[in-house]
């Protein structure tokens, strides 16, 4: 099956490179204005953070996969180890850092509707990067990547 | 994955005004927003394809992707023609974003067509040479002996 689907390779790549310009992108037009003493804008940017976790660790993971067919143990091992964990533990604690510092409960005059859940989903995001770095580091051992089959 | 995504395109864009420069180019730039999603259905199908070496549905999906590659390209060339257009009409404030938006929704429309080319090339060579074995029936991805470059 791996060498069937070896030469889809450079298509997960390409749409690996793809959705990673595309939040990159997203994100620079987003935050192209730093405004840290705003609150709204600090927050804001946090919940773009930690939203942007799943769709960049999917991406990563479709580069990985695609190494993994290819037979680039490089290039999968550097994918795990530096893309998902530096990226995940940046993001995740980028958001934690700038914007859901503040505790989970609404403060006076914040809509309960709008803050309080945005930031605890915001926080589930950054908590599931904890159980998704182990695993890339497991995945990123040179033991992993030393068979071909 | 895909009819989930056509639906969160065409809803938020009830009622359609074709004939509104801004409402095209605000239209278009949120579809690009659902790129990626729609790429990682689109990676499932053909990883599917391949794996289950389905020759008929994996021409029929390279076509689709030189459909869709064309109709990007249409789309794009009217969407930086509205930019140019959306932004003269705007505050002096809000013309960088514009700009902004205007190159990170033409940078991606390339990267689209791009992958949509190179998966309708892939698609057709893998089941031409495979029409042309003698078995016929399996696709020849450069993996089996006497394959070719793939």
């Amino acid at each position: 099956m791996k060498a069937l689907l070896r030469p889809v390779a450079p298509f997960l790549w390409f749409v690996g490179a793809i959705a990673i310009f595309d939040l990159l992108a997203d994100s620079a037009v987003l935050s192209r204005r730093l405004l840290f003493d705003n609150e709204i804008w600090r927050f804001q940017v946090a919940t773009m953070m930690a939203g942007r976790i799943p769709t960049m660790a999917g991406a990563l993971a479709l580069i990985a996969t695609g190494a993994w067919l290819a037979d680039r143990r490089g290039l999968g091992r550097g994918v795990m180890v530096g893309g998902i964990v530096l990226v995940g533990l940046a993001l995740a604690a980028g958001a934690v850092l700038i914007g859901f510092e503040a505790p989970l409960l609404p403060a006076p005059g914040e809509s309960p509707l709008t803050f309080g859940p945005t930031r605890l989903r915001g926080l589930i995001s950054c908590g599931a990067t904890l159980v998704l770095i182990p695993l890339a580091i497991r995945l990123g051992r040179p033991s992993r990547w030393d068979t071909t089959a | 994955m895909l009819i989930d995504q056509a639906a969160s395109i065409v809803a938020p864009l009830m009622p359609f005004q074709l004939g509104n420069p801004q409402w095209r180019f605000g239209a278009f730039g949120m579809a690009m927003g659902h790129t990626s999603t729609v790429l990682f259905a689109d990676t499932l199908i053909v990883v599917a394809a391949v794996g289950l070496e389905h020759r008929t549905w994996l021409r029929t999906w390279g076509a689709i992707h030189l459909l869709m590659a064309a109709v990007v390209g249409v789309l794009t060339a009217i969407f930086l023609l509205d930019g140019v257009q959306v932004r003269a009409q705007v505050q002096p404030a809000g013309r960088t974003p514009i700009l902004l938006n205007t190159a990170r929704v033409g940078l991606l429309s390339i990267f689209v067509m791009a992958v949509s080319i190179w998966l309708m090339v892939f698609a057709w060579r893998s089941t031409r040479r495979a029409s042309r074995g003698a078995g016929g029936g399996a696709l020849l991805l450069g993996t089996q002996p006497g394959a070719g470059a793939s």
